[in-house]
């Protein structure tokens, strides 16, 4: 058991300096516990403390925190996530990512709970953790492999209690979308953390630990758990919704609500049957093998699916609309390679769609040729470039390399980049902003770019909220819901537990899991606070980064082409649905007009 | 069934359910499933999770399949699966928190209605016990079952579930356990010995016994065989005050109004905002022309036989019957204490009543409109409150003012028996005892 006063904690930050080899491990600072709690705020916090917010994010100076939550580990359920803290390379912003599997799990036992890297090593390395003991090795001979490659090879040579987390070729080569995958099939997709990565030639982490986590009160937490896991097996939608048909069961119904990107966002007009072609239902009853569950969930949301007798995971929402609907494309054998595909590179889904949208409108508009892609018909629908141009994408070859720089750099270099739908530079996810004005808020306010989920995911609220329904077109009061929803989410990536428990439960519940756990008493206001100050945290690393209001906003198309949704024409109205909004927004964060932290906010947050 | 239909269908009894205080804000459920045309499997129609049963509108009701699930599961109740079996055996079914019923539940294993409608309808109600008593998987294998059996149960200190082949019928089931409930619960906080009453009905039901009560039919709703706007108004405004004033359960009691040889009958009297029942011309001349059986009335009903009674023997030109469960508690106990009247408490009541004449149960119809006619209205034990008047708004005020007398007695027994107040008795008017 750990020597550590806080329940749910190994109580030591682990620290490896890659351009010295230095490794070294201090104690967690207890404050810091209190403040920041774990997973994406003890992040936030040691990024914070250790980096200069104006660092070029592919150089030595960038920093990878991966941090765990107290409650990863332990019984609460789908208990088994953890992030990465970084500066991406995509945005320019402070940068997080969230992943489960079992990775995180396994390093936590290893007697850490964050892992902070530093500096580049001269040659490809990897790191070892096995419980304390740790390693840096050379890792030239497995520089080159896809992530399925790589995990077999190190699993082979360390042994099968090694957990593998790292990066393809896309993360190599520095695409700036680039995720890191651990488990083989999880991602730590977003914001390119994977090229952050590549950039100090870490091509793995692989963790092997059998220490146990220390809980303060396990008759409170054991209470805390049952009446969780009741009410998760009551909701429709973590008991049956989830599990049956994965997050792409999301297809329809969104399809129905007239936001379904389509061709670059262009609109949200689909036939019917090509949308039918690619529902969590079609994947049910055509290419899943068997459903599969992150660490203690019962939820089972992972597809086990195979395509032409190779097997893989996924697709999930995103990407089969970010790689499928958008482009036109409802070939789900197709998407579903593209997603084995990406997985095996190492690259976020959601930008890689996004991005090669952006191609495909820049080429149908004439602004790039065939001299320009290298003979691909880059045209909307056409799914037979989709394979090959991700593989250009990864290895950076011929019109690839552009690609690889993201939409927003694309799309510029060619003249247009009103044609990158993003939101500081990061790709807007699967639902049309303008059908969901309360989500249109929380992409624009998400600390690290256009983020369903950082945003509040509120547009669900719209569908599925329940007695916390949210009209998707309300304007009164969608600031205060927006703020409510992101710190909500927010509790989910400290805690270290998914954000699809929330369905199910919620702050209430937590309060109980993490009092049970740490042994100290936190209310659910407890958890909005430390959920705020994060926020509020991020932000002002954001702002001293460079960032400001002017940034809080969307592409162009929003505010001057309309899409039929909610039964009539509609657009986002610049001064009612953003600049009021955002007024109001930054006034209850504490921020002042300019989307500044005040000195008071600062002081209350004892940041 | 066109998507408006079945989704004003829940949106109405849905807000009639939030007018009986069956539910809280955010409560409760319905679901119904439909065939498709050239769809082998029923579509499943259900209210989303935490929706607003007061307040439905299209978008709350989902669609998540029945056997083969589909995507409205993600908006989908947290009772979807018990409904899925329930469905099996039914094509409607509801989950809602009909308080006094609820209420029981708490020290019974099961509630036996001493009133007929409920005695006979819903007979012996179950109240299972579950660990977790909210959308559990124990709930989802054992609740299907006992309404296979049975018309309604109870989930032990949270609520009910009821089954019905439409949604309407589900709602009139459970409108009348709510009903037979508080009758129950009422007749035995003023000492009327249930368990009596509940072996004589029981023992009543084993054979046929005259004024059995016509099974629920939605067949003819809003079917009306006059086109006079106005009564049809007249109708629909006694018929809604009749429910939301709660002077009869939903889709209960009965209305009609004498014109010329005929009467035009409204089989339910007790009908909110939406949902209409019909409204039948039939001659006053006893059974003539098979009219009766044509407009769905069991042969064995004497609801009927009992207007067609009451006009021929008097001057009245409209007649109610209601089901008040305050009335019926109140008729329970004066037949338990050998008396024949229920004497105001209050003053309203005092001033426009003396008293209000109480019939044991299966009276002679000669006896019942004899009694009518005389005082307006008249209870009897079990089976409700009678009243004849010159037009539907003029009788609607008796059954009206006897719910609140009773309502006013029963709560004064409550008090007396908490110390917090004289004997109900000693508050009665000297004229209800010698009128």
């Amino acid at each position: 058991m750990p020597d550590y006063p806080i329940g749910g904690y190994m109580g030591k930050i682990l620290e490896v300096d890659l351009s010295s080899g230095r490794i070294s491990s201090r104690r967690l600072d207890e404050k810091i516990v209190r403040d920041y709690v774990g997973g994406r705020g003890l992040g936030a916090k040691l990024f914070y403390d250790g980096l200069d917010p104006a660092v070029e994010p592919l150089s030595k100076d960038n920093v990878l925190v991966f941090a765990t939550g107290p409650l990863t580990g332990t019984k609460t359920p789908a208990s088994g996530r953890f992030t990465v803290s970084y500066k991406s390379p995509l945005s320019g912003t402070i940068g997080n990512s969230n992943s489960g599997g079992q990775w995180g799990v396994v390093f936590k036992k290893c007697g850490y709970d964050a892992l902070v890297v530093r500096g580049k090593s001269p040659k490809p390395v990897y790191i070892s953790i096995k419980d304390n003991e740790v390693a840096i090795h050379p890792a030239g001979v497995f520089w080159g492999m896809n992530m399925h490659v790589l995990t077999d090879k190190l699993i082979e040579k360390h042994g099968k209690g090694f957990k593998v987390l790292g990066i393809g070729q896309a993360g190599e080569n520095k695409v700036r979308f680039a995720a890191i995958i651990n488990d083989k099939h999880r991602a730590l997709g977003r914001g390119g953390p994977g090229a952050v990565m590549g950039s100090k030639n870490l091509k793995a982490i692989i963790v092997n630990g059998s220490q146990q986590i220390n809980i303060a009160r396990p008759d409170m937490l054991k209470q805390g758990i049952n009446q969780a896991e009741k009410m998760m097996k009551a909701m429709a939608v973590t008991s049956t919704g989830l599990g049956e048909l994965g997050t792409a069961g999301l297809v329809q119904l969104i399809y129905e609500h007239d936001m379904l990107p389509h061709n670059n966002f262009q609109d949200v007009k689909h036939a019917i049957s090509n949308v039918k072609a690619i529902t969590g239902e079609a994947i049910r009853d055509t290419i899943l093998k068997r459903k599969k569950a992150c660490f203690n969930c019962a939820i089972s949301c992972t597809r086990g699916t195979e395509v032409d007798g190779k097997p893989g995971e996924g697709p999930e929402y995103e990407t089969v609309v970010m790689m499928g609907a958008n482009l036109g494309i409802y070939d789900l054998k197709t998407i579903t390679r593209a997603n084995y595909l990406c997985n095996e590179y190492g690259i976020d889904t959601i930008s890689l769609g996004g991005t090669v949208a952006a191609a495909m409108e820049l080429y149908e508009n004439g602004f790039i040729t065939k001299k320009d892609t290298d003979g691909l018909e880059l045209k909307f629908g056409n799914g037979k470039i989709l394979l090959p141009l991700i593989e250009m994408i990864a290895l950076r070859k011929g019109i690839g390399d552009k690609l690889a720089e993201g939409s927003f750099r694309l799309a510029k270099a060619f003249g247009h980049p009103e044609l990158a739908m993003v939101v500081k530079g990061l790709e807007i996810p699967a639902y049309d902003p303008r059908a969901t004005i309360s989500q249109t808020l929380g992409y624009v306010t998400s600390n690290r770019g256009a983020c369903h989920l950082q945003g509040g995911y509120s547009v669900l609220l719209g569908f599925f909220g329940g007695a916390k329904e949210v009209d998707r077109f309300l304007l009164t009061t969608v600031p205060g819901h927006v703020a409510f929803q992101q710190d909500a989410g927010a509790i989910s990536d400290y805690a270290g537990t998914c954000r699809f428990t929330a369905f199910a439960f919620g702050g209430n519940e937590l309060s109980r899991i993490f009092s049970g756990v740490m042994g100290i008493e936190l209310t659910e206001h407890d958890l909005e606070t430390v959920s705020e100050r994060i926020h509020t945290l991020e932000r002002l690393f954001n702002v001293k980064a460079g960032f400001g209001r002017a940034d809080d906003s969307l592409p162009e198309r929003f505010f001057t082409e309309t899409i039929y949704t909610g039964g009539k024409d509609r657009l986002i109205d610049r001064e009612k649905h953003l600049k009021a909004l955002l007024d109001t927004y930054y006034e209850l964060r504490g921020w002042d007009e300019n989307g500044v932290p005040k000195k008071e906010t600062l002081k209350k947050f004892k940041i | 069934m066109p998507k408006e239909t079945y989704c004003d269908l829940f949106r109405y009894v849905g807000e009639a359910a939030l007018a009986l205080h069956m539910e809280n804000s955010h409560s409760g459920n319905i679901s119904m499933m439909e065939n498709l045309p050239g769809i082998s499997e029923p579509a499943l129609y259900i209210t989303k999770t935490g929706s607003k049963l007061g307040h439905l509108r299209p978008r709350d009701i989902c669609s998540p399949g029945l056997e083969k699930i589909t995507y409205g599961v993600f908006q989908a109740s947290s009772e979807t699966n018990i409904h899925r079996g329930i469905l099996k055996n039914a094509r409607s079914a509801m989950h809602a928190h009909p308080l006094t019923a609820t209420l029981l539940s708490f020290n019974n294993d099961s509630i036996k209605p001493i009133d007929k409608l409920g005695a006979y309808h819903l007979g012996e109600i179950p109240v299972a016990r579950f660990e977790y008593p909210v959308g559990s998987q124990e709930m989802v294998e054992k609740i299907p079952p006992l309404l296979k059996k049975h018309k309604a149960m109870i989930v032990k200190t949270h609520g009910a579930f009821a089954r019905g082949s439409s949604i309407k019928e589900v709602f009139y089931n459970l409108s009348l356990l709510e009903y037979s409930a508080r009758v129950l619960f009422f007749a035995e906080i003023l000492g009327v010995n249930a368990g009596k009453i509940q072996s004589r009905i029981s023992a009543q039901l084993k054979k046929s016994y005259p004024g059995i009560p016509p099974d629920y039919t939605d067949r003819l709703d809003g079917h009306y065989e006059t086109d006079d706007r106005e009564i049809l108004r007249q109708f629909e405004e006694t018929c809604q005050d009749i429910f939301y004033l709660e002077l009869s359960p939903f889709h209960t009691g009965s209305a009609s109004v004498r014109d010329g040889k005929t009467m035009l009958y409204a089989p339910k009297a007790s009908t909110p905002k939406g949902l209409p029942g019909p409204i039948f011309r039939i001659p006053l001349e006893q059974k003539a022309s098979g009219r009766d059986a044509a407009c769905g009335v069991s042969s064995t009903d004497k609801s009927l036989e009992i207007h067609r009674a009451i006009y021929a023997n008097s001057r009245v030109n409209a007649v109610i019957h209601t089901l008040s469960s305050h009335a019926m508690a109140q008729a329970f106990q004066a037949i338990a204490q050998g008396s024949d009247r229920i004497i105001p408490a209050d003053a309203e009541g005092g001033y426009l009543y003396p008293a209000i004449p109480v019939l044991d149960s299966n009276p002679r119809t000669d006896e019942l409109v004899r009694q009518v006619v005389k005082y307006k209205m008249a209870a009897v034990k079990g089976e409700g409150i009678w009243s004849g008047g010159n037009t539907l708004g003029h009788t609607l005020h008796h059954p009206s003012s006897a719910k609140n007398i009773c309502y006013f007695r029963n709560h004064l027994t409550m008090m007396h028996r908490m110390g917090m107040g004289p004997d109900v008795r000693a508050l009665e008017d000297e004229n209800g005892r010698s009128w």
